[in-house]
C-alpha cells in the first residue's frame, strides 16, 4: 500500500469519525439532527466550557422535580419575538398567568421551570403534530384542548360538581360570543370558551369586575335582573355600610354566582345553611339578618318544604317528582312576567304582577292554578276579583290583588292580613259585612267558633287543639257548586245546590246532616218538604240572616202566633199554608207563671222538655211552647223512624212529632191526674177544657 | 502533488480553528439605558442628525430619542404598525417593515404615513435596509430576500427554505456591509451570511454554535467604523464582532465578562461607535461604548 492510499484511508476514517463522533447527540447518546439543537441547545457536542456562551442554568426545566431536557421560555422567545413567529402579545399578556407555584397541583407529566412555575413549555411542545394532521393538537399543545384535558390537568377542581360553571355542555346557537370563541366538540362549552388563555383579556368579555358581556352572551334572559332589587350592583349601591357589600361596578350576577369554586351548587357565592335545604339560596338573604331582611317570610305561608309535585307543570318548568321550592313560583332574575325588562331597584313594593313571579296572580290566578287547577272554578263566580265589587274595594284601599292573593298571603299567614283565631270569618266578613258589596251575613247566623263533630271531617279552625266551626266548615269559596256548571254563576241566587257549599245540601241535606246526623229522622216525614234547590232543613232554617238566633229559624212573614215557635209552626199550619190539613186550633198555655226547666230541677236535659221565654229558650224558667212537646225532626219519639210515609197518616200519642209520652212531661206538676186528658186533647179547644 | 494539496487544506483548517483562540475580548462600557415603557421592542435605527428611533410596535409606536436627549413618541396616523418587526432610516426617511400586513411604510417623524409599499409573494417583511437606491427586505414567510428598485418594483428575489448556501430558514435582521455586501442573519440556520446585492456570491460570516465565535440565534447586525460586523445572539445574549470575510474578531465584554443581554434584537451603531441594542425581553434599550 503506497503512501497515497494510506493517507486516503486515514482521511476516510477521520471523515467517518467526524461524521459520527462529532455533531449533536442527545443525553441518551443518540445522534440527533441539527433541527433538534435548534431548541435543545445543550445537545451540542463537546462544548468547550471556556468558550461556551450558554447561560449557566442548572436544571432549568423539571418534571416532577427531576431535570427535563426541555428548553426554557427564553428559548421560545428567540423565535416568537416576531422574527420567526410573533407571540409577543402572549408574552406581554398575563394570560395565562405564569408566575404561579403549581407544585401541589395534580401535574404528572407537564414540565415546569426550575421554580416550579408554569411557562410556555408546560402546555406547548413543538413536537406535537400540527392540527391538520390526524391526531394533531392545535396549537402545539401537550394535551388536547377540545375536551379541556390540558386545562384540567391543573385545574381539576375548577370543573367539579356544580360549584363551578359546567363545561362540556351544549350552548345555545343564539349565543353572542365572539366569532373567535373556542368551542369543544359539537359546539360544547369548554374551559377555553371563556378563557382564551392568550387573548387580550383573561376572560372573554370581562372588564375588571363586570362579567356582564360574558355572562349575557349565553344567559341573556337572566339579565332581566338588571336594575331590579336582585341586581345588587344597583340596589345595594353605596349601601355597604348598613346592609351589605357594595356591588357597584360588578355585574348583576356576581352577588349570587361565582364562575368557580362556589360555596354550593349553582355556583353560589355565599355560604348557605344546609338545614334550609334547597331553599337555602333564597333564605340566605331573606332572613332576619340577611341582605333581603325586609322581605322575610314565615312558615305560615305557602309550604315549600318536602312537598313533591305529582305532575308536570310546564308553565313553571316543573317536572313530576320535583320538590316545591321558592323558585317554583319565583324567577329571581325577572321582576315582572309580562314586562321582562321591568326594573325595580328602588325597593318598590311588589304586586301580584311583579315580585319576581314566574306567572302573575291575575284575575285568572295564572300562577296558582298551575298547581291548584281545581280552584279555577271560582273565576266566573261572584268570588271573581274581576267583579266590580272587588275592583271598587281595591280602588278604595288603593291596593291591587290577584284572584288568589286577595285572600291568601303566600308568605304571611294562611290567609292574608288575619291574626285572629278564626281567620276565615275575619276574611269573609271583609266583604260580607253588610258594608260592602257582598251579601251581609252579620245577623243570626249558624253559630261559629263552636266545636263540632263532622262525619266528613269538615274543616274549621284550630284552637287549643280543637277544631271549631267557621265559615270554611260549610263553604268552599273556590267552588260555587258541584252539581251545576261552574260558568255563568255570577249573580245567581244561591240555594242548597251551590252557594259555595263544601258539600251539596240537596236533595238530601248532606251538609247539615254531616254535623247533625240525628236530624236525619225528618226525611220522608210530613215535615220533609224538600223542593228544587231547597232541602228539608232549609224550609225552616236559614244559616244566615235568620229570624231568630235560636235555631236560626227562617223568616215566617206574617204568620200568626204569640212566640217565635208558634209563628214558625203556623207559617205552614194555617189555612193557606202547606199544612192546612193540620190546623192547630187550641194551643195556648197560660203564661202568667213560669215553669222550672228540667236542668234547673236537676232532673234531666233541657231538650227533654224545653221551655221558652219571649227571648227564646230558657234554661231556668220558661213557658210551654210548640217545641216543648213537639220535635219537628222526628215523627216518633219511641222509634227513630225515617222514611215513614206519614202523609195523610193520622198521628197518635206515639208519633205526631211528639218528644215524649205524657208521663215524661212536667205536666203532672200542675195538672195531676188530669194530665193525660189534657195532654191528649191539648189541641182540642173543647175537650181540653173539660178538666 | 495531490498529497501536498490535502496537507494544505488541513493546515488551513487548523489555522482557522486556532484563529478563534486568539480572538480578543472587546471591552464595552455602559453608556445609558432607555426605558420608555417599551413592550417587547424589536428594532432600532438612527439618522445622520444623531436621532435614534426604536420600533415599539406592540405599543403601536416609534420612540424617537432626539440628539438633544429628548424622548418623543411617534404614533402612526390613520395606520397601525402593530406587530411590525423592522425599522430603518433610508434616504432621509423612516421605513418600517410592517410584518403582519405585508408592506413597507414610510413614516414621517410626525407620524404621517407618506408611502405604503405593498409587497408581493405574501411577503412577511422582518427587516429592511437601503443600498445603492434599492431596498432590501428579509421575508420570514418565503425564507427569501427581496430587492426593490427605487420605484419599489421587485428587482431581485432569492432564497428558499433550506440549509444549503443561498437558502435560508427565517432570515431576520440585515445591514449593508462593506464591499457592497448585504449582511443577513439567517436565524434558524444559526449563521450570518453576506451576499452581493443581487444575491450572488454568498459567504458565511458567523457559523452555528454556542461557543465564542459562533452564533446560535443571530438577530441584529451592524457595521462599525472599522468595518467590523457586529452580531447579537438572541439566546446567549452575546455581542460578537466578525470581519466581512468571516473572521471572528472578538466578543463584547464588560468587566472582563462576556455581555449576556436579555434577548437582544435590533442593533444600531452611531457615528461615535456606540452600540445601541434593543433588549426585547427586558423591554429596554441599552447603549454601549465600544472601546
Amino acid at each position: 500500500m503506497n503512501t497515497t492510499k494510506r493517507l486516503f484511508i486515514i482521511l476516510v476514517v477521520l471523515g467517518l469519525w467526524m461524521t459520527f463522533a462529532l455533531g449533536q447527540h442527545n443525553p441518551d447518546g443518540r445522534k440527533v439532527s441539527l433541527d433538534c439543537v435548534t431548541c435543545h441547545v445543550t445537545w451540542h457536542d463537546n462544548i468547550d466550557a471556556n468558550k461556551s456562551l450558554l447561560p449557566n442554568i442548572d436544571a432549568p426545566i423539571q418534571i416532577q422535580g427531576m431535570p427535563a431536557r426541555i428548553p426554557t421560555a427564553a428559548m421560545c422567545f428567540t423565535c416568537h419575538d416576531g422574527t420567526v413567529m410573533d407571540s409577543r402579545q402572549i408574552f406581554s399578556s398575563n394570560n395565562h398567568q405564569k408566575n404561579m407555584n403549581v407544585k401541589h397541583a395534580n401535574i404528572k407529566d407537564l414540565p415546569l421551570d426550575k421554580h416550579g412555575e408554569i411557562y410556555c413549555g408546560t402546555c406547548h411542545t413543538p413536537h406535537s403534530l400540527k392540527p391538520t394532521r390526524p391526531g394533531g393538537l392545535a396549537p402545539f399543545l401537550r394535551k388536547d384542548k377540545i375536551n379541556s384535558d390540558l386545562c384540567l390537568s391543573c385545574h381539576s377542581n375548577q370543573a367539579q360538581n356544580h360549584k363551578n360553571h359546567p363545561i362540556k355542555v351544549k350552548v345555545s346557537a343564539d349565543n353572542t360570543m365572539p366569532e373567535s370563541t373556542f368551542w369543544g366538540k359539537d359546539g360544547s362549552m369548554e374551559c377555553m370558551t371563556c378563557h382564551p388563555i392568550h387573548g387580550k383579556e383573561p376572560v372573554t368579555g370581562v372588564t375588571e369586575n363586570d362579567r356582564s358581556e360574558l355572562c349575557s352572551s349565553c344567559h341573556k334572559a337572566y339579565f332581566n335582573i338588571r336594575l331590579t332589587d336582585h341586581d345588587f350592583s344597583s340596589s345595594l349601591k353605596n349601601k355597604s355600610s348598613d346592609i351589605g357589600p357594595d356591588f357597584s361596578g360588578h355585574d348583576p350576577c356576581s352577588a349570587c354566582h361565582v364562575s368557580h369554586n362556589g360555596q354550593a351548587e349553582h355556583m353560589w357565592s355565599m355560604d348557605i345553611d344546609p338545614k334550609a335545604g334547597e331553599n337555602a339560596y333564597c333564605v340566605g338573604c331573606h332572613s332576619d339578618n340577611g341582605l333581603g331582611q325586609k322581605k322575610t317570610f314565615t312558615h305560615a305561608g305557602h309550604p315549600v318544604s318536602n312537598i313533591k309535585l305529582r305532575k308536570n307543570i310546564p308553565a313553571l318548568g316543573i317536572k313530576a317528582g320535583d320538590k316545591l321550592l321558592c323558585i317554583s313560583c319565583h324567577d329571581p332574575h325577572q321582576w315582572e312576567f309580562s314586562n321582562k325588562h321591568a326594573v325595580n331597584a328602588s325597593n318598590e313594593e311588589g304586586t301580584e304582577y311583579t315580585s319576581f313571579l314566574r306567572l302573575p296572580d291575575d284575575a285568572q290566578g295564572q300562577l296558582c292554578v298551575t298547581c291548584h287547577a281545581s280552584q279555577s272554578s271560582m273565576f266566573n263566580s261572584d268570588h271573581s276579583v274581576a267583579r266590580e265589587g272587588f275592583q271598587q274595594l281595591f280602588r278604595e284601599s288603593n291596593t291591587l290583588h290577584g284572584q288568589c292573593t286577595v285572600c291568601h298571603g303566600a308568605h304571611t299567614d294562611a290567609l292574608d292580613g288575619s291574626t285572629e283565631d278564626d281567620p276565615y270569618t275575619v276574611l269573609c266578613l271583609r266583604c260580607h259585612d253588610g258594608q260592602h258589596f257582598a251579601t251581609s251575613v252579620v245577623h243570626n247566623n249558624h253559630p261559629i267558633g263552636v266545636p263540632f263533630k263532622s262525619k266528613s271531617n269538615l274543616r274549621g279552625y284550630k284552637k287549643d287543639g280543637e277544631t271549631l266551626l267557621s265559615c270554611n266548615t260549610c263553604h268552599d269559596p273556590h267552588k260555587w257548586g258541584k252539581t251545576v256548571e261552574t260558568s255563568g254563576t255570577v249573580d245567581l241566587k244561591g240555594d242548597d245546590r251551590n252557594s259555595f257549599l263544601t258539600i251539596s245540601n240537596w236533595p238530601e241535606p248532606k251538609l247539615c246532616l254531616d254535623c247533625h246526623p240525628e236530624q236525619v229522622t225528618i226525611l220522608n216525614t210530613d215535615h220533609d218538604l224538600t223542593e228544587p234547590g231547597k232541602s228539608a232543613c232549609s224550609l225552616c232554617h236559614a244559616p244566615h240572616n235568620a229570624e231568630t238566633e235560636y235555631g236560626i229559624l227562617a223568616k215566617w212573614g206574617d204568620a200568626p202566633g204569640a212566640s217565635f215557635n208558634e209563628k214558625h209552626c203556623f207559617s205552614c199550619h194555617n189555612e193557606q199554608g202547606s199544612a192546612a190539613a193540620k190546623l192547630v186550633e187550641g194551643y195556648s198555655h197560660p203564661r202568667e207563671f213560669g215553669i222550672l226547666t228540667l236542668p234547673a230541677r236537676g232532673a234531666g236535659k233541657w231538650l227533654d222538655f224545653p221551655l221558652f221565654t219571649e227571648a227564646g229558650p230558657s234554661m231556668t224558667v220558661g213557658h210551654i211552647d210548640c217545641f216543648t212537646c213537639h220535635n219537628p225532626h222526628s215523627w216518633s219519639y219511641k222509634t227513630k223512624i225515617t222514611g215513614t210515609d206519614s202523609e195523610g197518616q193520622e198521628g197518635n200519642d206515639l208519633t205526631s212529632f211528639l218528644r215524649n209520652p205524657s208521663q215524661l212531661t212536667l205536666c203532672t206538676d200542675c195538672h195531676g191526674e188530669s194530665t193525660l186528658w189534657k195532654y191528649n186533647y191539648y189541641h182540642d179547644p173543647v175537650k181540653r177544657k173539660r178538666y | 502533488m495531490r498529497l501536498n494539496k490535502l496537507l494544505f487544506v488541513f493546515l488551513v483548517t487548523c489555522s482557522c480553528l486556532v484563529e478563534g483562540l486568539v480572538a480578543q475580548e472587546i471591552s464595552f462600557t455602559p453608556v445609558r439605558v432607555i426605558d420608555s415603557n417599551f413592550n417587547f421592542p424589536t428594532d432600532i435605527c438612527g439618522n445622520d442628525k444623531g436621532d435614534i428611533f426604536v420600533l415599539d410596535a406592540m405599543n403601536d409606536r416609534v420612540v424617537q430619542l432626539k440628539a438633544s436627549g429628548e424622548l418623543n413618541e411617534i404614533k402612526p396616523q390613520r395606520e397601525s404598525i402593530y406587530k411590525a418587526v423592522g425599522i430603518a432610516w433610508i434616504n432621509d426617511a423612516l421605513w418600517i417593515a410592517d410584518t403582519p400586513r405585508s408592506r413597507l411604510l414610510k413614516m414621517e417623524t410626525d407620524g404621517r404615513i407618506s408611502q405604503v409599499v405593498k409587497l408581493d409573494h405574501q411577503t412577511e417583511p422582518v427587516d429592511v435596509t437601503g443600498m445603492d437606491g434599492n431596498m432590501i427586505i428579509t421575508d420570514r414567510l418565503n425564507h427569501a430576500i427581496t430587492v426593490l428598485d427605487n420605484n419599489f418594483k421587485e428587482k431581485y428575489f432569492w432564497g428558499r427554505r433550506g440549509s444549503k448556501i443561498g437558502e435560508f430558514i427565517n432570515p431576520g435582521f440585515l445591514a449593508p456591509g462593506p464591499e457592497n455586501r448585504i449582511i443577513i442573519g439567517d436565524i434558524l440556520n444559526r449563521r450570518v451570511v453576506s451576499f452581493s446585492p443581487s444575491g450572488r456570491y454568498p459567504q458565511i460570516i458567523a457559523k452555528p454554535g454556542v461557543e465564542r465565535g459562533q452564533i446560535f440565534r443571530p438577530k441584529g447586525v451592524a457595521l462599525d467604523s472599522k468595518n467590523r460586523v457586529w452580531v447579537v445572539d438572541g439566546y446567549t445574549g452575546a455581542i460578537q464582532a466578525f470581519s466581512i470575510s468571516g473572521k471572528f474578531l472578538g466578543i463584547a465584554t464588560n468587566d472582563s465578562k462576556s455581555l449576556a443581554l436579555s434577548a437582544p434584537m435590533g442593533i444600531y451603531i452611531d457615528k461615535q461607535d456606540r452600540l445601541w441594542v434593543v433588549e426585547s425581553f427586558a423591554s429596554k434599550v441599552s447603549v454601549w461604548r465600544i472601546k
